[in-house]
């Protein structure tokens, strides 16, 4: 929770951290967009029973947004060049016609790349912080998640697969092997709406690469 | 060299290339700006290394091989690194992507700061490193 000094912003809830990817035309749809299509059902069937019951209408939500793009923008204050994030924010209860559904520019590192939703009411703050939608750490645990099973699955068949796929291309995602084809581009689509895919060429002599990496990796 | 053409970058702190990611899936990196300035380290064997935050948020996640690499640190350390294909290009030579093998670090406690790319991916490119101009240059 939080008040904004600028737009009296009374709540807030960090729902989950955007991608730099601009929003989809990939003809699948993104972890984001799916968790986005969430909140954006919980905010109007909320902003529903409001028009009802008390006969206000309320604006509904659309999926119209831009979770894209840091920016470089000019910190006068310090005359230095600082990496800034679009974020976007869904007003539900101040009238801010001026703000309604437009990116808010941020160069504070507290919202870098989130997805906020503002000046929402205390019952969706709970419902959606109550749900395991918010911090984008649900995302990298179901990647990590699937990641694990996908594996498991490669080394349960990968005999299997040099035996009968040597030298073509194959998909392992959801727990499965999910296509095989002669080449890359017969495969590069299949399953597309997984968390984690693995997609490689069948190769039994392949080499392990073993390299060096000096200096910039950190120890915490 | 008298006949060779070259594209420069110039620099404070460390020599870089001007370069944008792609993924098979169209997702670019980065999104606004043509160029993404990519410190060259040579002392990384591999093509490129993307900090985990890169490498997810642009879904090579979804790119990736089952085998990773095995890479030893200045200490002797070894640490495994996750192991996508990619494309990259080089905006000022030309919009032509090819084929990388990206890198991430699978421990959030190993990762990098920053993009970096390696030894590998400048062989691909008759490099030219100017000191004393602080100024990096590919001749083509």
């Amino acid at each position: 929770m939080c008040k904004d000094s600028m737009f009296g912003w009374t709540s807030e809830a960090k729902l989950f951290r955007a991608t730099t990817a601009p929003p989809s035309t990939y003809g699948f749809i993104t972890p984001e967009e799916k968790r986005l299509e969430v909140i954006i059902k919980i905010v109007n069937e909320y902003n529903q029973e409001i028009e009802d019951n008390q006969f206000i209408p309320r604006r509904r939500l659309t999926s119209e947004y831009d979770l894209s793009d840091s920016f470089k923008v000019q910190d006068k204050f310090r005359e230095a060049e600082k990496v800034g994030w679009v974020v976007y924010a869904f007003p539900t209860m101040i009238e801010q016609s001026s703000t309604y559904n437009t990116p808010i520019w941020h160069s504070s590192p507290e919202y870098l790349g989130s997805v906020i939703l503002r000046a929402i009411t205390a019952s969706i703050y709970e419902e959606l912080t109550s749900q395991d939608i918010d911090p984008g750490s649900t995302e990298e645990r179901n990647i990590d998640k699937e990641r694990e099973e996908n594996l498991r699955v490669y080394n349960q068949i990968k005999a299997e697969l040099f035996a009968k796929h040597t030298g073509k291309y194959v998909v392992i995602a959801k727990g499965k092997l999910q296509g095989v084809g002669e080449s890359f581009d017969d495969v590069k689509y299949v399953a597309m709406d997984a968390n984690h895919r693995f997609i490689f060429k069948v190769e039994p002599t392949k080499e392990k690469v073993r390299g060096t990496l000096r200096w910039p990796m950190r120890k915490k | 060299m008298a006949d060779e053409e070259e594209i420069i970058w110039s620099y404070d702190n460390h020599p870089y290339l001007g370069v944008r990611l792609k993924t098979y899936a169209g997702r670019e990196y980065p999104s606004t700006n043509n160029e993404d300035q990519v410190m060259i380290d040579t002392g990384y064997s591999g093509e490129i290394l993307l900090p985990i935050k890169i490498y997810i948020g642009l879904g090579f996640n979804d790119w990736e091989e089952p085998i990773v690499d095995d890479f030893e640190l200045v200490d002797k350390t070894e640490i495994k690194l996750k192991v996508a294909n990619g494309l990259i290009l080089i905006p000022k030579l030309n919009n032509q992507p090819f084929p990388v093998r990206v890198h991430s670090a699978s421990d959030e406690k190993q990762d990098t700061e920053e993009i970096i790319i390696g030894v590998k991916f400048i062989k691909k490119f008759k490099l030219l490193l100017d000191g004393p101009a602080d100024k990096v240059s590919i001749l083509f």
